[in-house]
């Protein structure tokens, strides 16, 4: 199982999870990221690795 | 090299870097080819990742080719975009721009956060997909103009100067009608070359959008200027004045970026057809070739730079307070270590970490809109003339390299 884990605090807004993976990350209306889910499923484990790679501000975490 | 301090382990062994002798002075423009880095700086990359180099000034800086090093520096908060510090590196040998004091680019920490996320609201991925329609228009359009002129007509002239500048106009709104004013205006700050040219081309900007903001107080409009006068001017949480900055520094950051993405890119995929071919059969690959564009055009001619507020590690290296960094993402974009024949354009490969948008904080918030005008505009390109050729043929390119973003002035195309 992963567990995903996104710090909002950190968070810049700028969407790059969003893009990575958007069926488990959206933007609220000032771009801050929050989650749609913290136990992906399976094959969207890699996008959620991807999203975790390119947020600039190292802002999500991904447990295994 | 063994002796170097790239290579020396732990922080003890800090070597101050006016000590050091400079490997390169910077910036570099000198190509073997037209799509790849300045050759001295790929030489220095393998070698010494975080290197001490000579500005423009005279002064010396650390010059930082590493992805990890690009990514460590520019997310770093001791390691600050304040300009007018004197350690800043100082990349054009001229005082420090007066333009650009007290914008978005050049605050830190909170101050920045607190402007930024009023930026970041209006360039949500889901704010720029909904724009898909508006840039498809634009973009078909101006692809409407390059028929019209015929085979050998110039694609920068046609497309890639009119599609994000147009999309930026919508954005913000600047009126269609206005777009040639703007765009004027634009350029005059761009290009005066004295600072009172650069004063009254100033004056005439934020007077233009001061007209806008006016507009938007008596009058609810669904544009970026209409939202950031309802959720912040009449709150008090933005001045006037920082609205302005705010609004005309987006609109200039969008255009000649993209535009020269544009111009670039195509030149780039006339001269790898089989990587045009691919493109072509499998049009689904475009989101990805996007990045993978991004990632493999060297366009970011004169870095990214950073003053050290305190001491920091790059990569091995230590950065003595006091000191500039200039993070090179082109160089990083091409680290060995990141990504496999970094040297090949293959828009099969995931490229979406590439650092082209920057990284950190300051990070280009409007990257989605960036990324989805480009798909739109190379994918309408491709359908509406399958025989996109280069007019010229192998003749050399026509780049400019030596402008803040390196870029084709001319790209005469025919089918």
């Amino acid at each position: 199982m992963v567990r995903v884990n996104l710090d909002r605090d950190r968070c810049y807004g700028l969407g790059q999870c969003v893009l990575a993976a958007p069926d488990v990350f959206d933007q609220d209306d000032e771009g801050i990221a929050w989650l749609l889910v913290e136990e992906p499923r399976p094959e969207q484990h890699d996008e959620v690795r991807q999203a975790a790679m390119a947020c600039p501000r190292q802002a999500i975490g991904v447990a295994d | 090299m063994s002796s170097h301090p790239a290579a020396a382990p732990g922080p003890e062994t800090a070597t101050p870097l006016h000590t050091l002798a400079p490997e390169l002075t910077f910036p570099q423009f000198e190509r073997a080819t037209p799509f790849d880095p300045p050759e001295a700086y790929t030489e220095l990359s393998g070698r010494c990742p975080v290197a001490p180099v000579r500005m423009a000034d005279g002064k010396p800086s650390w010059l930082i080719t590493s992805f990890e090093g690009v990514r460590a520096a520019l997310s770093d908060p001791r390691l600050s975009s304040d300009m007018s510090h004197p350690g800043f590196p100082n990349r054009t040998g001229k005082p420090v721009d007066d333009l650009l004091k007290d914008t978005l680019g050049a605050m830190d920490g909170e101050r920045h956060r607190y402007y930024r996320r009023m930026l970041t609201g209006e360039l949500t991925v889901r704010r720029a997909k909904a724009m898909r329609p508006v840039i498809t228009q634009i973009t078909d359009e101006a692809l409407d103009q390059l028929a019209a002129a015929g085979p050998g007509a110039d694609l920068v002239k046609h497309v890639a100067l009119v599609v994000p500048s147009r999309v930026a106009c919508h954005l913000v709104g600047i009126p269609l009608s206005e777009y040639e004013l703007f765009t004027g205006m634009a350029a005059k700050l761009m290009e005066a070359t004295s600072s009172a040219d650069q004063i009254a081309a100033l004056q005439d900007m934020v007077s233009y959008f001061d007209k806008l903001v006016t507009d938007r107080e008596h009058h609810d409009r669904d544009d970026l200027l209409g939202h950031m006068v309802r959720r912040y001017l009449s709150t008090g949480e933005l001045t006037r004045e920082m609205l302005i900055r705010l609004a005309w520094t987006t609109m200039a950051a969008g255009q000649e970026t993209t535009a020269h993405m544009i111009g670039l890119g195509v030149a780039a995929l006339l001269r790898h057809p089989d990587q045009l071919e691919l493109l072509r059969r499998e049009p689904h690959l475009m989101p990805g070739a996007v990045d993978e564009l991004m990632r493999y055009l060297p366009m970011i001619q004169f870095g990214i730079p950073r003053v050290a507020m305190d001491d920091v590690e790059v990569d091995g290296q230590t950065v003595t307070a006091g000191e500039g960094v200039v993070a090179l993402p082109p160089l990083a974009n091409r680290d060995p270590a990141v990504f496999e024949r970094p040297d090949e354009l293959d828009v099969r490969r995931n490229a979406r970490q590439h650092l082209s948008f920057g990284y950190g904080p300051h990070q280009c918030p409007a990257h989605a809109l960036a990324r989805l005008e480009l798909e739109v505009v190379y994918s309408r390109l491709l359908e509406r003339f399958p025989t996109l050729r280069l007019a010229d043929g192998d003749a050399d390119l026509k780049v400019q390299d030596e402008d803040i973003m390196y870029n084709v002035s001319e790209l005469a195309v025919a089918w």
